[in-house]
């Protein structure tokens, strides 16, 4: 019942979060300016054509009454036609969206994917060289302007090596595979053109490169509180400390060696506890459970948190750039 | 700390409360604050001497030169109407460190007021602004900053006002959130026992207490403030020609990035060094005096 009832809260709060963004929406798109009725007529157009367009879309009625059908509309899916594209936003939308989502979900692999084992080094080997590497990585991340770092990398790899492309989704000369999911990599993998795989691929690296390295930092210091708190929770008695070197683990390991902290666990650092009573495959299963638990939630928040600015900024970006 | 003269401005009173013996020992310990605090120094010192610095007029205009190389007569190198952008670049930084101040202060003073305000006052007023700040962060904060910035008019003293919009609910939180937590104190308690004034109380019990943590996030702030207005600036939104910034001064030799590299390569490697140097300090500064919120 209490359970019910916090989510029927929740959900009263966010149509109120919904109302506000639409008049926060509603209100900036006003205030900038640009008369878009003259933006539709074109520059030649006499006044009474850009006052008939003007009457047409209701652009002539005050304020609250435009906003109210803004709002009629965005209730029913219309969220209006681009006078850019002359398409409505929504099918705007599903065209330009799978670009955006491709290359944030690519940006995301490469960052989770060198984010986290750096993380955890940085927990295990803490204020040794190594963590204070990813914590200027991490800083320099976050203090990169995205937009020059792209430049830099195309000026390397497409002026100086030649070796990738400096635009667009694929080479031009290649013909698109049929469209299903819109993600082309996926898409020309489905129509087996591996030619046009590996031309996809060449042209996401570099956006993906420069978008991934600015969160890599940013999912490593995530992983590595989350590790930290982890042991520090699970080994009080340790004070936080790690258990002996990786390596020391990862030379002893047989059955475990996927994965260190569980035969750290089970090989150090658990015998204090086993001392202690407490059962030692228990305890593992814990640790690789609550481990995995935290590295979990630490990494959810950031990357989709990621994953929502970059979409939205690079659908954004969409639209102004064109 | 004299127990003698205990002033009455809360601000003073806060920093009369920094063991400042402590966290010099403490930045010590830390080579990468020490070194990002030393960047800022630098930095800091650059940009307000920048006349001094600078070998030439950043706008003298020299069609000759144009697009020159880096050389010794141009450290690194012109742009393509012949201006020095070493030169350029020492007072294009005092572009972004004022926006970054700036914002920093409107923002954090603004938001800090409005914050203690809802947290002192409580009940429908705390939700009604809360509710609203809400509203405001979950808006993309970049979408909304280019919508505002837009509506304002591209200008940089607008891109910073837009900045300074955005960033006040992150301090009202905050503020907020600290302001409920002190006003259940015991000394709190202690002090409304014998009468004192909710005036009384917010100058001497809760201001300074909340400041320390809006002062960390302030200087967290002031590292990603120098970025984003760059970006601003970069898509068009920011300074304007003929001012020399950072991010229009990026925008412009994208155009030139791959004969002349150095056009673009400089000033966006002046904006990294002084957005990690601030960030260093930032999250040094917050380890230090923010242990709660350390990642251990």
């Amino acid at each position: 019942m209490s359970f019910l009832n916090v989510i029927r809260r929740r959900l009263m709060f966010l149509i109120l979060v919904l109302f506000g963004v639409t008049v926060i929406t509603f209100t900036i798109s006003n205030l900038i300016p640009g008369d878009p009725a003259r933006m539709i007529a074109g520059d030649r157009a006499t006044p009474e054509i850009v006052q008939n367009i003007r009457e047409a879309l209701g652009l002539d009625k005050p304020l609250p009454v435009q906003y109210v059908r803004y709002l009629e509309g965005v209730v029913q899916g219309d969220f209006g036609t681009s006078i850019r594209t002359r398409r409505p936003v929504l099918e705007d939308l599903r065209i330009f969206f799978p670009a955006t989502l491709e290359l944030a979900l690519t940006a995301l692999l490469f960052a989770t994917a060198l984010g986290i084992p750096l993380g955890v080094a940085s927990a295990v080997w803490k204020d040794k060289p190594i963590d204070h590497f990813v914590r200027v990585i991490a800083v320099t991340g976050i203090s990169t302007p995205a937009f020059w770092l792209g430049l830099l990398v195309i000026l390397l790899f497409y002026g100086n090596l030649g070796w990738l492309p400096s635009g667009g989704r694929i080479d031009p000369s290649l013909e698109m595979p049929t469209r299903v999911t819109g993600f082309l990599m996926i898409d020309s993998l489905l129509a087996g053109d591996l030619q046009a795989f590996g031309s996809a691929l060449k042209h996401i690296l570099l956006p993906a490169f420069t978008l991934g390295f600015v969160h890599l930092g940013v999912v490593a210091r995530q992983v590595r509180g989350h590790a930290g708190r982890a042991a520090a929770r699970l080994y009080p008695h340790r004070q936080g400390q790690w258990p002996q070197p990786l390596q020391d683990c990862l030379h002893r390991g047989t059955a475990q060696r996927h994965d260190p902290f569980d035969h750290c666990a089970g090989s150090r650092a658990g015998r204090p506890a086993l001392r202690d009573g407490v059962d030692r495959n228990r305890l593992r299963l814990a640790w690789h459970g609550r481990l995995c638990g935290e590295l979990y939630s630490g990494v959810g928040f950031p990357s989709g948190h990621g994953l929502h600015r970059g979409g939205l900024a690079g659908l954004c970006a969409d639209q102004l750039g064109g | 700390m004299s127990d003698a003269t205990v002033s009455t401005n809360p601000v003073k009173r806060a920093l009369s409360r920094v063991d400042w013996g402590y966290l010099w020992y403490q930045v010590k310990k830390s080579p990468l604050t020490l070194g990002g605090g030393a960047v800022v120094l630098i930095v800091l010192f650059l940009v307000i001497f920048a006349p001094v610095f600078a070998t030439h007029d950043p706008n003298a205009i020299d069609l000759r030169a144009r697009l020159a190389a880096p050389s010794w007569d141009n450290f690194f190198g012109t742009d393509e109407v012949g201006r020095d952008l070493y030169s350029r670049i020492l007072y294009g930084g005092r572009q972004s460190v004022a926006v970054g101040f700036f914002v920093v202060v409107v923002a954090g003073s603004i938001g800090t007021f409005i914050g203690v305000f809802a947290g002192l006052i409580g009940g429908r007023v705390d939700v009604v602004i809360m509710r609203m700040m809400d509203v405001v962060l979950s808006v993309p904060s970049l979408v909304l900053i280019m919508a505002l910035a837009a509506a304002l008019g591209p200008s940089l003293i607008n891109a910073a006002i837009a900045i300074a919009l955005v960033r006040i609910p992150v301090y009202v939180r905050i503020s907020r959130g600290q302001t409920l937590l002190i006003r259940e104190m015991s000394f709190v308690t202690a002090a409304e026992t014998f009468k004192a004034s909710k005036l009384h109380i917010l100058r001497w019990h809760i201001l300074p207490n909340i400041l320390s943590p809006v002062m960390v996030q302030a200087t967290l702030d002031l590292g990603s403030t120098i970025l984003l207005a760059s970006a601003l600036s970069f898509i068009g939104l920011g300074a304007q020609q003929p001012t020399a910034e950072w991010g229009a001064m990026v925008a412009t030799g994208r155009n030139y990035i791959l004969d002349q590299w150095w056009y673009s390569a400089f000033p966006g490697f002046a904006i990294l060094i002084t957005a990690t140097a601030f960030n260093l300090l930032g999250d040094g500064i917050r380890d230090i005096l923010d242990p709660k919120q350390k990642a251990r």
